[in-house]
C-alpha cells in the first residue's frame, strides 16, 4: 500500500469519525432535560403555551427524527449553528473569535513546553541516575501530579497579588472598553503582559510530561547500534546526542504532539477559567448557566473538530516521517 | 507507599482526628471566628497579635459533678445555710448536650427565723491571657425554675471585669412561678448581635455599644462570669422550698486563631475539611479505577482476542470516544446530572477506558498467536477457557499498573469539577475547598487555607503515579533486563 492510499484511508476514516461526533452531540443535546423553546421563553419571561408551541412548529421540533438528524447533519457541517439563546447573536460568528483567543493561549505554550521538555528529556536521559536526572524527573512528576487550576492560583496569588507583576484576569484592561488604546505597541505590550500567567500555567502543565516522554524515547533509542556507531567515530557528544540519538527518538514525540493537543485543550478550559479569560472554555461555563444549548454543541463540535484534525495531521506525519511504518 | 498509607488512615480515621462537621454551617456555639488564623502561625510570626479561643467554664454541659467544683458558688448573707450548690446527673438542657446540670437548691424549715434576700452566686473568674483584644465573645446559659410558693426570684447573668465598672448584665424580669421549659436569654449575650446591645450599661459610650468585644476584654486580666439568683423569702413560718437548674453555662471568647489549618468563611475548620477531603478523594479515585480498568479490559479482551467485525466495531467506537472532548463532557454531564460522589463515578467508568481498552487489545493480539494459546486451541479449550486461563492470566500486569495511574485522574478530574462549582453540597472535597477559597475575596491571601488541599491532590495522585511506575517495573519483564 503506498502513502496515498494511506492518507486516502485516513481522510475517509476521519470524515466517518466527524459523523460519528456529530451524531453523539445530537444524541446528548437530545436527552438534555430542559426544552429548548421553553427555555427561551423562560429567559424573556413571556411563557405562554401557544407561543411555544409555535416556536417548536418554527424550529421543527416537531418533525420526525430522521429528519431533525439529517438537518442538524447539514448544519452542523455548513457552520450554522444557530442563535445564542443569551445574546441572540449568531453563534458562528462567536466561536470563531473564542477559538482564536483559545488557540492564542493553547499554542505559544504548547511549542516553547514542547522544546523545553524534549531538551531537558534528552539531556536527563544522558545522565541517566545523576542528579540533574533525578530533579528534573522528580520535578516533572511533582508539577505533572498538580491540579491545573491550582497551579494557575498559585501564580495569581505570587505574580499578581503579592508581587503585583502581572494582571490576574481577563485579556486587557477594563478602561479599554471605554477608549481603546491608540498605540499599536502599548496594546500589544498589554496584551502580553495579561497571557504570561496562563501561559506559563499550561506551559508548566504540559512541559513535565514531555520530560518523561522524550526521556523514555531516547532512553530507548541511547543503547541502539547507529548511536554506539557515532561515538566510535569520535563524534562530539552533544553530536552524538542530538543529531543520533535524539532524531530516531522524536518519532514517538512527534505523534504525540498532535494527541496531546487534545489534552492542552482541556487544561486551557480550566485555565480560562481562573483567568477570566474570554476563550472557548470560560464560554462553556457561561452557556452551562443559562443553559444555552446552541453554544454548548457548537463549542463540543469544534473542540472534538480541533483534536480530530490534530489527530489527522499526526497520523499523516507519523506516514511520512517514519520510513518502517507500514501502512494501514 | 508511605504517603498513600498515611492518606487511607487519615482517611479511615477522619471522624476520630476531628470532632467537627465539614460542611455544616450551623453549628451553635460556632467552633471558631471565621476566617481564622492557625494556631501555629504566632510561631511563624511572632510580631503578630494572635490569639487562640477562650473557653471560660471549663464543662459547661455539666455532663459530670467534677465541673460544679471548678466554679465558685458564694451566697449573701454569708452564713445562709439554706441555699446549696447540687450536682443533678439525670436532667439536662434538651438542646445542649446530654443529661447533667448543676442547680441551686432553696431550702428553708418552716421553724427557723432566718428569712429574708437571699442572694446566690454560680460564678466563674478567669483570665483573659492576651493585651488586645479578641473578636467576639458568646455566652450562654439555660435554666429551669421549679417554684412551688411562687416566691419573687431573680436571675441575672453576669459579666464583668473584676474590681471594676465594666460589665454587661442581663437581667430577667422576676420570676414568681415554676417555668413551663427551659428559659435561655434572648437576645442572646453574644457581642456580635446586635440588640444584646440592650445589656450593656451606656457610661461607657458609644464604642461599648458599638464593639463590646473590643471594649471589654481590653487587656489582660481577671474576668468573672456568673449567674445571680436573688431569692426573695418573705414567707415566715412556713418551709420554702425552690430549685433552679442551670445547664450549657457556657462562655467563649473568639480569637483569630484556630487548630491546625484555621477557619473558612462559614466557621469551618479547615483541618477537618482536608481530612474528610481525603475520604472522598480515595474512594471516587479507587471504585472508579476499578470500574473504568474493568471495562476496558473487558472490551480489550473481547476485541483482541474475537477479532473481526466485533472488533472493528468496538475499536472505532473507542476512536469515538477518545476524540470527543471530556473536558466539557464532564462539564455538561455533571451540570445536568446532580453533582455527587456517584455520578461522577459512573462518568469515569464510562468514559475513561478507552486508553487500556486498546492497550489489552493489543497485548491480546499478540498473545493469541502465541504457542501457548495455540496448544490450549490445539487441546480443545473454549473461547472462554482461553481467555480466562491463558490470555487474562498475561495481562494482568497491565491491569495492576493501569489501576495505579488511573486514579491520579479521577482525583484531579473530581478535584477540578468541584473547583467549577460541581460538587455535592453534602460532601466537603479538596477541589470544593478550592472553590470556597475562590469564593471569599481575602481567600486567596490565606495561603494555610490554598496550599493544603493542592498538596494533597499532588501527594496523592504522586503517590499513585509512582506505584504504578514501581508495578510497572516489577511486572514487566522487557523492563527488568533493560536494567
Amino acid at each position: 500500500m503506498g502513502l496515498k492510499t494511506y492518507i486516502l484511508k485516513r481522510v475517509i476514516y476521519t470524515i466517518i469519525l466527524i459523523f460519528a461526533v456529530i451524531s453523539v452531540n445530537f444524541i446528548i443535546f437530545m436527552m438534555m432535560p430542559q426544552d429548548p423553546a421553553e427555555l427561551l421563553m423562560s429567559s424573556k419571561r413571556i411563557g405562554v403555551g401557544d407561543v411555544i408551541e409555535s416556536l417548536r412548529e418554527q424550529w421543527g421540533f416537531n418533525d420526525p427524527l430522521h429528519v431533525r438528524y439529517i438537518r442538524y447533519v447539514v448544519n452542523m457541517i455548513t457552520g450554522r449553528f444557530g442563535y445564542s439563546y443569551r445574546t441572540q447573536k449568531p453563534v458562528a460568528l462567536e466561536v470563531g473569535e473564542r477559538l482564536q483567543n483559545t488557540l492564542i493561549l493553547v499554542i505559544p505554550p504548547e511549542i516553547v513546553s514542547v522544546i523545553v521538555g524534549v531538551v531537558l528529556g534528552t539531556v536527563a536521559a544522558q545522565k541517566r541516575g545523576k542528579w540533574f536526572d533525578n530533579l528534573s524527573v522528580t520535578s516533572s512528576l511533582a508539577i505533572y501530579s498538580l491540579p491545573v487550576f491550582w497551579i494557575a492560583m498559585m501564580l495569581v496569588i505570587i505574580f499578581s497579588f503579592n508581587l503585583q507583576w502581572f494582571p490576574s484576569s481577563h485579556t486587557y484592561p477594563d478602561f479599554w472598553l471605554l477608549n481603546p488604546p491608540t498605540d499599536i505597541f502599548e496594546a500589544f505590550g498589554t496584551r502580553l503582559t495579561h497571557l504570561i500567567l496562563p501561559w506559563t500555567t499550561l506551559f508548566l502543565i504540559s512541559c513535565g510530561a514531555w520530560v518523561l516522554l522524550a526521556r523514555a524515547s531516547v532512553l530507548e533509542a541511547i543503547t541502539e547500534d547507529y548511536v554506539i556507531t557515532a561515538r566510535a567515530k569520535g563524534l562530539k557528544e552533544r553530536t552524538v546526542l542530538f543529531r543520533h540519538t535524539l532524531r530516531n527518538a522524536m518519532l514517538p514525540i512527534i505523534t504525540d504532539i498532535a494527541i496531546t493537543f487534545g489534552f492542552t485543550l482541556s487544561g486551557a478550559i480550566v485555565t480560562e477559567q481562573v483567568f477570566v479569560y474570554p476563550g472557548l472554555g470560560w464560554w462553556i461555563w457561561k452557556a452551562i448557566e443559562v443553559s444555552d444549548y446552541p453554544v454548548l454543541q457548537a463549542i463540543f463540535f469544534v473542540i472534538a473538530l480541533c483534536v480530530i484534525i490534530a489527530n489527522f495531521i499526526a497520523d499523516l506525519m507519523y506516514g511520512i516521517i517514519d520510513p518502517r511504518i507500514k501502512y494501514g | 507507599m508511605a504517603i498513600m498509607i498515611l492518606f487511607v488512615v487519615i482517611a479511615l480515621g477522619a471522624p476520630i482526628l476531628s470532632p467537627y462537621s465539614p460542611t455544616s454551617t450551623i453549628v451553635t456555639p460556632k467552633i471558631a471566628y471565621k476566617l481564622s488564623k492557625p494556631i501555629w502561625y504566632k510561631y511563624l510570626f511572632p510580631g503578630e497579635n494572635i490569639s487562640e479561643n477562650v473557653d471560660a467554664i471549663p464543662d459547661p454541659h455539666f455532663d459530670t459533678g467534677i465541673a460544679i467544683g471548678e466554679l465558685k458558688f458564694d451566697t449573701t448573707p454569708i452564713s445562709q445555710d439554706s441555699v446549696q450548690l447540687e450536682f443533678i446527673s439525670n436532667i439536662g438542657y434538651p438542646e445542649g448536650s446530654g443529661p447533667g446540670c448543676s442547680a441551686i437548691v432553696f431550702k428553708r424549715e418552716a421553724d427557723t427565723t432566718n428569712y429574708g434576700e437571699v442572694k446566690a452566686n454560680l460564678s466563674k473568674v478567669f483570665n483573659y491571657p492576651y493585651s488586645f483584644p479578641p473578636r467576639q465573645f458568646l455566652g450562654l446559659v439555660a435554666f429551669s425554675i421549679d417554684n412551688p410558693q411562687n416566691m419573687s426570684i431573680r436571675i441575672n447573668l453576669v459579666l464583668e471585669k473584676v474590681g471594676s465598672e465594666r460589665r454587661i448584665v442581663w437581667t430577667n424580669e422576676k420570676f414568681i412561678s415554676t417555668t413551663a421549659k427551659w428559659i435561655v436569654p434572648d437576645p442572646p449575650v453574644d457581642s456580635a448581635v446586635s440588640r444584646t446591645k440592650k445589656y450593656l450599661s451606656d457610661t461607657f459610650g458609644p464604642e461599648w455599644l458599638e464593639k463590646p468585644a473590643a471594649t471589654m476584654f481590653q487587656e489582660s486580666a481577671d474576668y468573672k462570669y456568673g449567674v445571680e439568683v436573688t431569692f426573695n423569702d418573705t414567707y415566715p413560718g412556713e418551709k420554702v422550698e425552690a430549685t433552679i437548674l442551670i445547664d450549657d453555662f457556657f462562655l467563649r471568647i473568639y480569637g483569630n486563631s484556630f487548630g491546625l489549618l484555621g477557619t473558612d468563611h462559614y466557621n469551618r475548620d479547615i483541618f477537618t475539611q482536608l481530612i474528610y477531603g481525603t475520604q472522598i478523594s480515595l474512594t471516587l479515585g479507587i471504585l472508579s479505577a476499578i470500574f473504568s480498568t474493568i471495562i476496558g479490559l473487558t472490551i480489550g479482551l473481547a476485541a483482541g482476542y474475537i477479532g473481526g467485525f466485533f472488533d472493528q466495531v468496538l475499536m472505532r467506537f473507542t476512536d469515538l470516544l477518545l476524540v470527543i472532548p471530556d473536558t466539557p463532557l464532564y462539564i455538561i454531564l455533571m451540570a445536568t446530572l446532580s453533582p455527587s460522589m456517584w455520578t461522577l463515578i459512573l462518568l469515569i467508568s464510562v468514559l475513561g477506558w478507552t486508553g487500556f481498552a486498546r492497550l489489552v487489545r493489543a497485548q491480546a493480539l499478540s498473545l493469541k498467536e502465541r504457542p501457548f494459546v495455540e496448544a490450549a486451541k490445539a487441546v480443545g479449550g473454549g473461547k472462554i477457557h482461553v481467555i480466562f486461563r491463558h490470555i487474562l492470566p498475561n495481562v494482568m500486569n497491565l491491569v495492576y499498573v493501569t489501576l495505579a495511574t488511573s486514579v491520579p485522574y479521577a482525583i484531579t478530574s473530581e478535584a477540578w469539577l468541584s473547583w467549577l462549582g460541581l460538587y455535592d453540597p453534602n460532601t466537603m472535597t479538596w477541589g470544593r475547598m478550592l472553590y470556597d477559597v475562590q469564593g471569599e475575596a481575602s481567600g486567596m491571601w490565606m495561603w494555610w487555607w490554598v496550599i493544603p488541599p493542592g498538596l494533597c491532590i499532588a501527594a496523592i495522585s504522586l503517590a499513585f503515579i509512582l506505584l504504578g511506575y514501581a508495578l510497572d517495573e516489577v511486572l514487566n519483564p522487557k523492563l527488568r533486563e533493560r536494567r
